[in-house]
């Protein structure tokens, strides 16, 4: 190797190197900030920071809990991915399935168009639909605001699951007489299970952490417990939701307490992430 | 002479490639007939438009037509097509994530040949029996396919294709990718099957083509250019591409 080659390489691992760490330093910047604020909030309310509510303004200590804006977030986020995983994994099947043909295109178009459109502009769009129509703001319109966000992310994600099975078990698939839905359910997702399970998991946390679709249309009940179906026609909160009421409050008690709603929404996401990557791939 | 299978006349188009040029061909009922022909010739094309697999690519036109026991295959149900007509690929392609039971059960399952718990197993092992298969396997049938063998996997392919009880088998290459005893027994297998259904099978060997085959399909370009009884295409053909590629191979 030549003396100019071996420098040109030697530059290219340190960029990347450096690059790596930048990056690594940063993550880990982010995760050390949530768990140093957060971690005493939390020693500080023990396991109330999961059920009570949050500390009212004229509250000297950040004392309190996350627990409707918790329940919020599970459920809005439960309903927002139970709604558009069906959708994806038809919509994802199709665009592998038809691949070249003209409506796959015009799919694409559309799916595309909706993962890049500001998620506080899916926030008016469903403001509009529903909450205007419903003259309230409640969890159901959040949780489709949410969906709508989760749909094209799953969509992308399981196409790239389902491209990704050689084509051979979808022949197979046909030639026994499976009809497109079985090859969908009992071919592909059975062999795409830990990309599936991983698309779900990893939308659920993405879903989890939005804030913007929820903005105009789930409210600011960050003191009540959704306890029936009815609730779901009611206003609510999300932790994300919560955490921006928080951070713009003029009382430090309340302000403070953001970190502990931050650290809650990070180990939440942390898990989902950890069990993403728990579920076994198939042998091929 | 009465064909299970017939193609008149079949053209086909994949993204306005002419790939089949006429294709005319019959198979006897309760027969092997071998297509037989070099690489690119449209063998493995013509198989998948017997079960109409073909379809599953984009842009796709055919003229002609292939009849299943006289009556038009367009005109039938594609799943119906598939489920009277069964398909053994090149490549092994058992399904991963199910178990061996699985892999026969499933075909049988959604076809409804199998009606309880009971039949299933008695069906499973029919089909395992008949690939011969069933006494390397009876004692992992709950394993998952990829502890068997290359040649293993394609005889669970075999039997995954009977348990739908079809009335045809298409092989395509079945012993391409597979060791000299392997190939042998599922050629032995294929020899005793044809008692209960009609076989069509794709070949690269002219041998393995006059060893297994009651008839003979030599193909080339898109068109089948010579066919007929075994016998016959041995001592009789006078198509001298027919006789050189049979002869010497491609």
């Amino acid at each position: 190797m030549s003396r100019r080659r071996s420098l040109k390489v030697a530059l290219v691992r340190v960029s990347l190197l450096t690059s790596a760490l930048v990056s690594l330093t940063l993550i880990l910047v982010v995760h050390i900030v949530v768990v140093v604020y957060g971690l005493p909030l939390a020693l500080l309310n023990g396991l109330s920071l999961l059920y009570a509510t949050p500390p009212l303004p004229n509250q000297d200590a950040p004392v309190g809990g996350v627990g409707p804006s918790l329940v919020g977030t599970l459920v809005s986020s439960g309903i927002a991915v139970a709604l558009a995983t069906p959708v994806a994994l038809i919509a994802a099947f199709t665009m592998v399935e038809y691949r070249g043909r003209w409506f796959v295109d015009f799919l694409r178009v559309v799916f595309t168009s909706l993962y890049g459109l500001p998620t506080i502009t899916i926030s008016v769009i469903v403001y509009s639909l529903l909450v205007i129509p419903m003259r309230t703001q409640s969890l159901l319109a959040g949780s489709l605001s949410l969906a709508l966000v989760a749909l094209p992310v799953e969509i992308s994600y399981l196409e790239g699951v389902f491209s990704s099975i050689p084509q051979t078990y979808r022949e197979a698939g046909y030639a026994i007489g499976l009809t497109r839905w079985l090859v969908l359910r009992r071919v592909l997702i059975g062999i795409g299970k830990s990309g599936v399970a991983s698309t779900v998991a990893l939308t659920l946390a993405r879903v989890m952490g939005e804030t913007a679709p929820l903005l105009f249309t789930i409210g600011n009940a960050i003191n009540t417990y959704p306890s029936s179906l009815y609730s779901l026609l009611q206003p609510s909160s999300t932790i994300t939701t919560l955490i921006f009421t928080l951070s713009s409050s003029p009382f430090p008690s309340q302000f403070q307490f953001a970190w502990a709603a931050s650290l809650v929404l990070y180990v939440v996401y942390t898990a989902l992430f950890a069990l993403s990557r728990m579920v076994r791939g198939v042998e091929l | 002479m009465r064909c299970h299978i017939r193609a008149v006349d079949f053209h086909l188009w994949i993204n306005d490639v002419e790939i089949l040029k006429g294709v005319e061909f019959c198979a006897p009922k309760n027969s092997i007939s071998v297509i037989v022909g070099p690489s690119g010739s449209g063998k493995s094309t013509f198989l998948k438009s017997i079960n109409r697999i073909v379809e599953l690519n984009a842009n796709v036109r055919r003229s002609g037509d292939i009849l299943l026991n006289g009556g038009s295959l367009f005109d039938m149900d594609p799943v119906d097509v598939r489920r009277r007509v069964a398909m053994v690929f090149q490549v092994p392609n058992p399904f991963p994530h199910l178990t061996i039971f699985e892999n026969v059960a499933l075909p049988a399952k959604v076809n409804g040949v199998a009606k309880d718990r009971g039949s299933l197993r008695e069906l499973v092992k029919w089909a395992l029996e008949k690939a011969m298969l069933w006494d390397e396997v009876k004692d992992k049938l709950e394993k998952h396919p990829h502890v068997l063998s290359g040649g293993q996997k394609q005889r669970l392919c075999i039997a995954r294709a009977l348990a739908m009880k079809p009335e045809v088998l298409l092989l395509d290459e079945p012993t391409a990718n597979i060791d000299v005893i392997n190939a042998k027994k599922i050629e032995e297998t294929l020899r005793e099957l044809k008692n209960e259904m009609t076989i069509v099978m794709v070949t690269h060997n002219p041998n393995q083509a006059l060893r297994i085959g009651d008839y003979v399909n030599v193909m080339f370009d898109g068109k089948i250019i010579e066919s007929g009884p075994v016998g016959d295409i041995v001592l009789k053909t006078r198509n001298e591409l027919a006789i050189k590629l049979l002869s010497e191979g491609w």
